[in-house]
């Protein structure tokens, strides 16, 4: 059993004949915001989908919170990423027949809640991601950085435990992905969510308290300055 | 460039090897049902054709004669319709009185007296029947079996009877023939059931051009990302739209030769399926060449047609965008069209009813157009009716799913109507057909009397002297005994030993002789004051009545024979047993303990006590007018299941094109927890909302424009009055809806395949 909020042991998955991850370690502490870098192909997304349950690994084990996820039922793993990990992706993870609040209520209406209190639930994060006035705007007609914005907030309104970011910025322009990382990270520590961000940009591991680079599907320790 | 298209089109791995499979399948099955719907009329035709000789009439009224009447002989010809266990024999009994008198079809020569020949599947159960049920009605030895000229069915069961000219002289239905008749003449589809099939045909042949173009565009999505790399790598737009043609071409030609070769396959058992109350031979089924060619090439260019038509509402540009255009909002104007249609048709149909010399062609066009503009306008108003359904679910759906699918619904009516346009029109041309046929049917109908199933009765067919006209003078009429049909007079002697022979048979618990009316007009003036009706009307005691079922007796018992069966209409008043025996007895039946045994034994010796006859009981009448009802139903609900299977195809074709779509989408809401449930639900909801609604609504305008055809046909003189369809019919479109309903749900593993996290890519 691991003593961290979230932690690979030993993880090895392979896809086909490639094998992505050899045996890969590592400990998150609750609230601490981790930047996973490292080139193309290295394995940080297949790591990072390994610890939400969205691959079970080969080999190794995979900790949240005291329980061992990797073993879990898809049916036990989806309940958990629902109930306490939000996502934001790079692109399409808008339904781009919801208008942009239901979007964000879309997590709470998928827990049962009511429309109208999913609704309400929803719309304070317009105000506070600067989205006011986009309540009721469709996917297609938000730029890229209001969608981005939209995919943060969809993933913040349940308030997860653990936000896993796997390169959010990554199709906007420098001005937009600046903006959104601050909100990202303001939002998380807010809400004292942890944070798991891949990316491979140095300016955007810079916000993370902490780090870490995947190089032949093994993980790095990088300590900040 | 047909070499690239095909080693795209075939070499792209095991999903699209697989895509072409599925379109290829969906391609088969259109082309085997067109092929089957292509030779049904001929089909039908073949068997009037070889019916004809059964509607052969007195010389010089033959419409087609197969001989000329002049070189031949007279033919003495008594037609009968006989009866066992619910079929129908054809019999004739034949003497000639000359060596060239015309011989039927399907024998080289006439049989002779104390000759019979019979048709395979009567002799066939000869054999298997104890003599005294059947055998003893054909006097004679079976000389010749009856070729395939003179059969409609392989199942049919005809007789010729050779006879002595004195034996049919006497009989008053013997007719003197020349020649054999050899027009043919419908007997399963009346003029009505004709312009019904016409409905039948476009409601069978819509569906599979929906399924056609909807199994075309299965690949569309997945194509798209393709053809794009095409176009960044250099392709023009034609020729990114001719690889497109030529996977639809592939997989079309390849469904046309499975699907023709099914159809032979399947031949020899659809042949077995008796559509119009007898079954087929599997030539019957013979598919012309120029239906052949048109399926062929008509079945491919319509999938060629649909790809290029696919490919033009996406523009695909050469960085891979798809690029959409914008639906317009959908309005419910086209449902003018509807009523534009509807007004059209009952026009028509006032026109067709009292035209009556027009063309069973030109009414079937004239019906058409209509019907066709119909249908066009709920094709057009489709679009509409999806926004109405989607605004309810968004409204009343309390959880994701339903706001997921009803939003999905109102981004892109278009689509949503697409996938189930097919089903629509199924269950709207079917509830068209249903409700047109139940209330011909309904109308026909036998009425029905209370006499015992168990009885079986003979009477020779009365003379009717008086025919009122419309001519004579209105007012009062005074009727006398001769104004009566006249039933002949039965040899006493025969009658007095039929009575005891019938008596013998084990199981007959009652004979029943019936009475003449006598020549009192005093009696009879006394029965009319009574309220009876009068017709061919016959007296029996109080006893005999209550044997036949009637009871509540004062003093004798008037029936009336008629078609439809035999009804108490009155009383007389009271004779004695004495007084009733001194009249001639006109009818005799008999009671029976209900076995076939003692029925059909019962009927032989009531057709050789009385010559001539048809023994008949209520379960023949009933069942003779329940086999008509049986096969237009049948025919009916058969159609109805067919289209809405097929229509149920392209809708599980649709939804499987739109999972393909969202895959990325779904996987990224499976990613995120949402529960593998909740998308099937959100699947479910998007086919089925609109589907069961859209459905509702096609049933009610089905039935409304059934109601105002018969409506406008009544008011023209001839259609009958409306009657709701019948149980088979709800019952064939709730389970044709269930049955398309578990289809969708098939492709539900595609969901969870689609979308599942460890082959979906995020980033």
């Amino acid at each position: 059993m691991s003593d961290q909020f979230l932690a690979a042991r030993g993880v090895t998955r392979s896809f086909g004949t490639t094998q992505a991850l050899r045996g890969a370690d590592l400990d998150v502490t609750a609230g601490e915001i981790v930047a996973l870098m490292g080139p193309s192909g290295s394995g940080k997304s297949t790591l990072l989908h390994c610890l939400a349950g969205i691959l079970t690994p080969d080999a190794g084990e995979v900790w949240f919170d005291g329980t061992r996820i990797d073993q879990l039922s898809d049916r036990a793993r989806t309940e958990l990423r629902r109930q306490r990990f939000g996502f934001v992706f790079q692109f399409g993870q808008l339904v781009p027949e919801l208008v942009a609040v239901e979007n964000v209520a879309l997590p709470l209406l998928l827990e049962r809640q009511p429309r109208a209190q999913a609704l309400a639930a929803a719309a304070p994060w317009f105000e506070r991601l600067g989205l006011d006035g986009l309540e009721l705007r469709r996917p297609g007609e938000l730029s890229g950085g209001e969608a981005q914005r939209v995919a943060l907030a969809r993933a913040l309104v349940t308030r997860p435990d653990v936000i896993f970011a796997d390169e959010p910025t990554g199709s906007l322009d420098t001005l937009s992905g600046e903006l959104g990382k601050d909100l990202l990270v303001d939002a998380a520590r807010d809400q004292q969510a942890t944070v798991l961000l891949v990316t491979h940009e140095p300016r955007v591991a810079a916000y993370a308290d902490r780090e870490v680079v995947v190089r032949d599907g093994r993980v790095h320790d990088r300590v900040l300055a | 460039m047909i070499r690239l298209a095909t080693r795209l089109t075939a070499g792209g791995g095991r999903e699209s090897l697989i895509r072409l499979l599925l379109t290829g399948a969906g391609m088969a099955l259109a082309v085997t049902m067109l092929l089957f719907a292509a030779v049904a009329f001929p089909a039908l035709h073949a068997h009037d054709v070889r019916r004809a000789w059964l509607s052969t009439h007195p010389a010089g009224e033959n419409q087609q004669p197969a001989q000329n009447e002049s070189t031949t002989d007279p033919l003495l010809w008594l037609q009968t319709i006989d009866r066992f266990d619910g079929q129908d024999i054809q019999r004739v009994d034949v003497a000639a009185l000359g060596p060239d008198a015309p011989v039927p079809p399907g024998l080289d020569e006439l049989p002779g007296p104390g000759e019979v020949a019979m048709s395979p599947k009567l002799q066939e159960l000869l054999d298997t029947t104890d003599p005294a049920m059947l055998a003893a009605r054909f006097p004679g030895e079976i000389t010749a079996t009856i070729g395939k000229a003179a059969l409609a069915s392989p199942d049919d069961l005809v007789a010729i009877v050779g006879r002595a000219p004195s034996e049919l002289s006497d009989n008053e239905d013997t007719l003197t023939v020349r020649s054999i008749e050899t027009a043919p003449i419908s007997h399963a589809l009346t003029r009505e059931m004709r312009v019904v099939f016409v409905v039948g045909g476009i409601g069978l042949l819509l569906p599979v051009i929906v399924f056609v173009a909807t199994a075309t565009r299965l690949a569309a999505a997945r194509r798209e990302q393709r053809l794009a790399a095409m176009r960044l790598a250099g392709a023009t737009h034609e020729q990114v739209g001719f690889i497109a043609a030529v996977e639809a071409a592939i997989a079309a030609i390849g469904g046309t030769v499975v699907g023709l070769g099914a159809f032979l396959a399947m031949r020899p058992s659809l042949a077995r399926i008796p559509f119009d109350g007898a079954t087929f031979y599997p030539s019957d089924l013979h598919l012309s060449l120029v239906w052949a060619a048109i399926i062929a090439v008509g079945v491919p260019a319509l999938a060629i047609g649909a790809a290029i038509v696919s490919l033009r509402r996406i523009r695909i540009s050469p960085l891979g965008l798809a690029q959409r255009a914008t639906p317009s909002r959908p309005t419910p104007r086209p449902l003018l069209l509807v009523a534009v249609g509807m007004l059209a048709l009952a026009l028509v149909v006032v026109w067709a009813g009292r035209a009556n010399d027009v063309a069973d062609t030109t009414i079937a066009y004239a019906v058409g157009v209509p019907f066709v503009v119909m249908i066009v306008g709920i094709v057009l108003s489709g679009p509409w009716l999806t926004t109405v359904v989607a605004r309810g679910i968004a409204r009343f759906g309390r959880r994701a799913p339903s706001l997921m699918a009803a939003r999905r619904l109102q981004d892109n009516p278009s689509a949503g109507f697409r996938a189930i346009s097919g089903l629509t029109l199924a269950v709207f041309v079917g509830t068209v057909f249903s409700g047109l046929s139940s209330s011909i049917i309904a109308n026909q109908h036998f009425q029905g009397s209370g006499l015992s199933p168990d009885v079986v009765a003979a009477a020779p067919s009365p003379k009717f002297p008086h025919m009122w006209s419309a001519a004579e003078p209105q007012g009062p009429v005074k009727v006398t005994p001769a104004d009566l049909p006249q039933f002949p007079t039965l040899d006493p002697a025969r009658t007095t030993q039929l009575v005891q022979d019938l008596g013998a048979i084990p199981g007959v618990e009652h004979v029943i002789s019936a009475h003449a009316f006598p020549d009192d007009p005093d009696l009879l003036e006394a029965v009319i004051r009574s309220g009876a009706e009068i017709g061919a009307s016959v007296l029996v005691s109080c006893d005999d009545a209550a044997a036949l079922g009637f009871n509540g007796c004062e003093g004798t018992t008037v029936l009336n024979i008629g078609p439809g069966g035999v009804e108490p209409t009155g009383f007389a008043p009271s004779m004695s047993a004495s007084e009733l025996a001194d009249l001639r007895v006109v009818a005799v039946a008999a009671v029976t303990d209900g076995s076939l045994g003692t029925m059909e034994r019962a009927r032989t010796e009531l057709e050789l006590g009385i010559p001539g006859t048809t023994a008949m009981t209520l379960r023949d009448i009933d069942s003779e007018t329940r086999a008509e009802f049986t096969t237009m139903q049948r025919i009916s609900n058969i159609g109805l299941t067919v289209t809405l299977v097929i229509a149920g195809c392209s809708l599980a074709v649709a939804v499987a094109g739109a999972i393909v779509e969202r895959r990325q989408s779904f996987a990224l809401l499976r990613l995120a927890g949402t529960r593998i449930s909740d998308l099937r639900q959100v699947v479910l909801a998007e086919a089925a909302g609109p589907l069961l609604m859209v459905a509702a609504a096609s049933v009610g305008l089905g039935l409304l424009v059934a109601y105002l055809v018969l409506a406008a046909g009544a008011a023209g003189g001839g259609s009958p009055h409306f009657v709701m369809p019948r149980f088979g019919f709800w019952l064939s479109l709730v389970g044709g809806l269930g049955v398309a309903l578990l289809v969708v749900l098939a492709t539900l593993p595609l969901l969870n395949r689609l979308t599942a996290l460890d082959s979906a890519r995020f980033e």
